[in-house]
């Protein structure tokens, strides 16, 4: 019988963190620029998780990184909903358009 | 030891405690920071007498907890921030009492920088940069600005990227080892040899901390954080000019531990290079005081690179007393120019004329940061050049440096403009004189007791040759005096110029150039280890 050892842990979590880069480096939508950070985040917590399954060092590290992750989320959208009152927008180009006119 | 956690639990707590009770006054809070000075002070000394301390918080074993680690180099940092903080306070005497948020801010911010200087382990150090970068966002936004908001959140997320790039390196790096302590991942590193998955660790971790220190393609959030709209003076000056240091910090450490497998310094001397000229003709392009400068410590963070890249003790020191002069001179010019956009209502350098006449104090201390970095004879920023370029024979080099600080020289002449002209006399407090006399003050020591300096802070003995000295300081009156007439006549209503300042970079592109960053940091050391 063939095992399929692509399919880990690890390999899921490096495809998560570039499936998060792509969404970053393509996508002009703010929120999703947001939601493409938590991807890479939860890419990243995967791959420590993996490393070195039942070390309970790594998991506790990784709740520490949740924690972040979540406060890093929750301030961004904060910021980026100060920006749509101002600027009205969701759009990267647009809002670097809109603040150039402010200026 | 428990001076070590003073200084960084302490600072933390003094500045909850100003927010939460209503004693947040100019007495209570020079009390706080005089106490934090003389423990960061006491800390220096048993350092120096004692050697590198090592603590371990919660007395886990070895490699388990949060460990500390105290050498020359970080009670130094620690010793310049205390210093430099004290200054700050002073210069916002006057503003004090009514801000107790603020002053949270700045004392966690404090604490945080000192945690940060002795930290010792990869995974404390990922959680101290983030909340940093949080901290630092807050301060970004401080004055509710609504274009500051902009610039926070492209620092904000940004830096987060960087530092996810830096945590799965981390993740690489306990999965390949199963350690996080630096000091048991160099021994590792040194067993375990060269291997794929190492290098592809060090391009991740290298990754993130180039991005803090901020080198060619993705130096672009530094400005926009410097020079925020909702950023007070105080807190440009504390980014700009201490914050910085903490990305050269690391990039010491992790190329110290990396160096044997992973021999990259020729990489990073381009990207310093790249970066100290394309920071130059930035700032050469900058109509805003505040952006001209910011890009100016972009050119002077390349510079440091150089140094920190080159294979010789001189250099190296060098670089490090440069890191040292810059925190001091840059910290002295922002505070300049928070006095000048408050004086003059605005923050364009064409519109600012006469400072010498109107402020003629203020004016005398603008000079002497000015001297300061571009390198004058007897000023601080002329012993790091003088030791970096003093390092090798290549003339090559020695001239790619002075292409370099005469690109320092084009755009502090477009700088110095201000100072000249005619504007009625206006006093300005005497405690932000105070605070910028001393600056002021301490760019000429810090030049001419370089060698006492050095070797009270590194231990490093310096040896300043006379001639060549001199040499090179009739070569820096007569590029001034080129600089200052090629400005004049040239450069000063360039179109490209206009066009470079212009240019504004989507973040979209921001990331693309991180990736890219990522790239090449992993392909040429790659090439390097094979």
């Amino acid at each position: 019988m063939v095992q399929i050892d692509l399919i880990n842990g690890t390999n899921i979590s490096l495809m998560l963190f570039f499936i998060g880069i792509y969404g970053i480096m393509a996508r002009q939508n703010i929120v999703k620029s947001i939601i493409s950070i938590s991807i890479m985040q939860t890419g990243v917590i995967l791959f420590f998780v993996d490393a070195n399954p039942g070390d309970p060092l790594s998991e506790a590290l990784m709740i520490t990184a949740i924690v972040i992750g979540a406060a890093v989320t929750a301030f961004s959208l904060m910021l980026f909903i100060h920006l749509y009152h101002t600027f009205g927008t969701t759009n990267w180009f647009k809002l670097l358009q809109k603040r150039k006119e402010m200026l | 030891m428990n001076l070590l956690l003073y200084l960084i639990f302490g600072a933390i707590i003094i500045g909850i405690l100003l927010y939460i009770f209503p004693i947040c006054n100019p007495v209570v809070i020079s009390i706080s920071q005089l106490s934090i000075c003389l423990a960061a002070i006491h800390l220096f000394i048993t350092v120096r007498v004692q050697g590198i301390l090592y603590l371990s918080i919660g007395n886990w074993p070895f490699g388990k907890g949060v460990s500390l680690y105290v050498d020359h180099l970080s009670s130094a940092l620690i010793l310049l921030t205390s210093c430099l903080f004290i200054l700050l306070f002073i210069y916002e005497w006057e503003h004090i009492s009514g801000q107790p948020l603020f002053m949270f801010l700045l004392f966690v911010l404090q604490g945080l920088l000192f945690a940060l200087f002795v930290s010792h382990d990869l995974f404390n150090i990922f959680v101290l940069m983030e909340v940093s970068t949080m901290l630092v966002t807050i301060l970004i936004v401080f004055l509710k600005n609504p274009t500051a908001y902009y610039d926070g959140l492209i620092y904000l997320l940004t830096n987060i990227l960087g530092m996810s790039f830096f945590l799965l390196g981390i993740g690489y790096i306990y999965k390949l080892y199963g350690v996080f302590d630096l000091t048991l991942l160099k021994i590792a590193v040194a067993q375990g040899g060269s291997s794929p998955s190492m290098i592809m660790a060090y391009a991740l971790l290298m990754t993130g901390i180039s991005f803090k220190v901020g080198v060619l393609p993705v130096f672009i959030w530094l400005p926009r954080a410097h020079v925020s709209l909702g950023a007070p003076s105080v807190v440009s000056a504390a980014i700009s000019g201490i914050y910085i240091n903490v990305g050269f910090l690391f990039f010491m450490k992790l190329q110290d531990i990396f160096t044997p497998l992973v021999p990259t310094a020729p990489l990073f001397f381009y990207l310093g290079l790249l970066t100290s000229v394309a920071g130059s003709l930035l700032a050469l392009a900058q109509n805003d005081i505040k952006r001209l400068l910011a890009y100016s410590t972009v050119s002077q963070l390349g510079f440091i690179l150089i140094g920190l890249t080159l294979p010789h003790d001189a250099a190296y020191y060098g670089s490090i007393y440069h890191i040292f002069s810059h925190s001091v001179f840059k910290v002295l010019l922002f505070l300049i120019s928070g006095i000048l956009a408050e004086q003059y209502g605005t923050r364009n350098i064409l519109q600012i004329k006469g400072v010498l006449r109107r402020m003629p104090l203020l004016g005398v201390c603008t000079i002497a940061g000015i001297l300061g970095i571009t390198g004058a004879p007897f000023f601080n920023g002329s012993i790091g050049k003088y030791m970096i370029s003093k390092s090798t024979n290549s003339a090559l080099f020695e001239w790619t440096l002075y292409l370099i600080t005469f690109l320092t020289i084009l755009y502090l002449s477009k700088f110095a403009m201000i100072l000249f002209g005619n504007h009625p006399r206006k006093e300005i407090s005497r405690t932000k004189n105070t605070a910028l006399l001393i600056l002021a003050t301490l760019c000429i020591i810090g030049g001419l007791q370089a060698p006492v300096f050095m070797d009270i802070l590194f231990g490093y003995s310096v040896h300043i040759d006379a001639l060549s000295y001199s040499l090179k300081s009739i070569l820096y009156i007569l590029s001034v005096l080129i600089g200052f007439v090629l400005y004049r006549k040239k450069i000063q209503h360039s179109r490209i110029l206009k066009a470079i300042r212009e240019i504004d970079i989507p973040f979209n592109l921001v990331a693309f150039m991180l990736v890219f960053l990522f790239i090449t940091i992993l392909s040429a050391s790659w090439f390097i280890a094979s």
